[in-house]
């Protein structure tokens, strides 16, 4: 692959005065781009993908001029298909040079050596269609080649060395979870990445394998499943609960906040109703589920369903994967907060491991809402009602249960605010994103189903959103007819999304997932052969603790 | 409360490390498991045979799966 009839970047000053007294202002430059990631440019290319894949992708991204690879693409005139062999070649080279404790393929540590002659260069003026860009592109494709299958759990003949340190990056502490060896977390985040966006154009759509995030506000954390599913679908049983809820369970609560305007805004917290466990009534329905369909692999509930510690004692009991809402209000006396968390529990044998992930943003209930849920014998529906549950550092967990299948949990909000957490789950794409929700009737005009649809075309996430029936029994909001709707389903290869109904009788419906390979297609030309996992829904049953099963 | 998942991991990779033919007891040495149980499991994969049933049955799920052979 030759750079020669691509001009060279013309050097540029990374000067620029215009401060008033004259005094120049340093613009970034790539050695500045580089520097801050913690690797020095002017040093050897590093040897591990990932961190060098941290380094393109972001002067990539900070500059725009990954747009090149739209534009005139591939390099030396090559043919596409012998191109993107080539690149797919040279990443195996790359990542056997390391295994090997060897030295960097002779491609990449030319393309390297591009970047370091081109040191001086402001990021925000590197011209498009230059050696500079082209090199950047051409070591991304390499890094994202060599990464093939990092990060999930499958057939284990299929992991060497470079899989395994992977794995074990992605378990080190402290903080996010990263691929990087020599990027440190708090400067660039690499974490392997399931789908490419299929459509519009980004950094995203560059890497079929690696994912780059600047660190921020959320931590992602990636955890794998030891031993895999072992199947190619996957049973959902899914539980709306609980079946019934009462404005009384809604109150207005004092918090620690002086400023707060009262007039305008107070605290709300929503306690459980007292009730017996739920083993008794899961396990009737499980019995039945399996009836129905053979196996189940995972129990969920929707957001605040479950008291502190339900989803492994579950899990433990059932052997089941379990995710689910967990919660507790807050306290009346002490005004202190509650709380609202996801729960993933993965059972092993006779343990269980757990990931938590609070809420990142508390609901505000407005007059319209109040009137929706017919709560204004307890909140005043003149003001503003803020969720009074604590905020603890934001995380976002990835649960990677087999090769075709990574998750990640949203509690309600945050599936609907962009920020912090969408650029992260866009930047990984996982296979399933699951939306666990305390909302109305899950139907296909409401929010939950506009930003399902987002996700799922961009970057190809199929989305499940639950809530309870006790809230959509509670809601009737304007216009609307009674609705039993608890959960939507939208899967990431098109199609409208679902609405999925608990029928009268039932407790309990069951969702019947299944695997589809899928090839996708990265922005510079090269294919996956069929290796992003996408998820489809082809069997919905309700399940009634009486049997008499109908199909939906 | 659960086990941290990041043990699940590390013990995947210790069985993924077995099953290519590294020394358990040098394995034991260079990987760290806070978790009692998780710390059990990797003995039992290791080879060591005090250790609780539970951890020995899970320890036979996963040496099925990463083919670490039986010792």
């Amino acid at each position: 692959m030759c750079q020669d009839a691509i001009p060279s970047a013309v050097a540029a000053p990374a000067v620029a005065s215009g401060m008033p007294d004259g005094a120049a202002l340093h613009r970034r430059t790539i050695r500045d781009a580089v520097n801050e990631l913690g690797i020095e440019l002017a040093q050897d290319v590093p040897l591990w993908p990932p961190d060098v894949f941290a380094v393109v992708a972001s002067v990539l991204q900070r500059s725009g001029t990954y747009r090149h690879a739209v534009t005139r693409w591939p390099p030396g005139e090559q043919e596409p298909d012998t191109w993107a062999k080539e690149m797919t070649e040279l990443g195996e080279k790359w990542g056997s040079a390391w295994s090997r404790h060897g030295a960097a393929p002779p491609e990449v540590v030319r393309w390297w050596s591009v970047l370091q002659s081109a040191a001086d260069l402001p990021v925000d003026e590197l011209p498009s269609g230059t050696n500079v860009v082209e090199a950047c592109l051409l070591l991304l494709a390499a890094a994202d080649e060599a990464c093939k299958g990092v990060g999930v759990v499958d057939d284990a003949a299929r992991y060497d060395d470079f899989r395994m340190r992977a794995l074990e990056l992605l378990a080190g502490e402290p903080g996010p979870s990263s691929l990087c060896e020599r990027v440190d977390k708090s400067r660039g985040i690499v974490l392997p990445k399931m789908h490419t966006p299929q459509s519009g154009l980004s950094v995203r759509s560059l890497s079929h394998n690696l994912a780059f995030c600047i660190p921020g506000e959320v931590t992602p954390r990636w955890d794998v499943a030891p031993a895999p599913l072992g199947k190619a679908s996957l049973n959902l049983l899914l539980l709306p609960w609980p079946l019934e809820v009462v404005p009384s369970q809604f109150r207005p609560n004092k918090g620690h906040l002086s400023n707060m305007d009262e007039d305008a805004f107070r605290f709300f917290t929503c306690e459980a109703k007292a009730r017996p466990a739920y083993d008794d009534r899961v396990a009737v329905l499980m019995t039945e589920a399996e009836r129905l369909v053979g196996r189940v692999d995972a129990l969920v509930f929707p957001e605040l369903a479950l008291h502190r510690g339900d989803a492994v004692r579950l899990a433990r009991r059932f052997d089941k994967v379990v995710v689910g809402g967990e919660g507790s209000a807050s306290d009346t006396e002490t005004g202190d907060p509650g709380t609202n968390l996801a729960v993933i529990a993965v059972p092993t044998v006779n343990e269980v491991y757990r990931s938590e992930q609070h809420k990142h943003h508390r609901w505000r209930l407005d007059e319209r809402q109040i009137g929706q849920y017919g709560l204004g014998s307890q909140l005043d529906p003149n003001r503003s009602w803020w969720e009074h549950i604590e905020l603890p550092e934001r995380q976002v967990r990835f649960w990677c249960l087999d090769g075709w299948l990574t998750f990640c949990v949203l509690i309600c909000e945050d599936l609907a605010r962009q920020e912090p957490v969408a650029p992260v789950v866009r930047a990984v794409g996982p296979n399933l994103v699951i939306a666990l929700v305390m909302d109305g009737p899950q139907l296909g005009g409401r929010w939950t189903s506009r930003y399902a649809t987002v996700l799922a075309e961009d970057p190809g996430s199929s989305v499940l959103a639950l809530t309870s029936f006790g809230m959509v029994d509670l809601s009737r909001a304007s216009g609307n007819p009674p609705s039993r709707v608890v959960a939507l389903w939208k899967d990431g290869t098109g199609g409208a999304p679902r609405e999925i109904s608990l029928e009268p009788g039932a407790e309990g419906v069951i969702l019947c997932l299944t695997q589809k390979d899928v090839k996708e297609w990265t922005a510079d030309g090269r294919h996956d052969d069929y290796a992003s996992g996408y998820l489809l829904l082809n069997g919905v049953h309700q399940v009634r603790p009486n049997g008499a099963e109908r199909s939906g | 409360m659960g086990i941290d998942p990041r043990e699940g991991t590390l013990l995947t990779v210790f069985a993924l490390k077995l099953a290519r033919g590294e020394s358990g007891q040098n394995l034991m040495r260079t990987m760290t498991f806070k978790n009692e149980y998780v710390r059990d499991i990797a003995r039992a994969l290791a080879g060591e045979t005090n250790v609780s049933e539970a951890a020995r049955d899970e320890a036979n799920r996963i040496r099925t799966w990463a083919h670490v052979p039986s010792l």
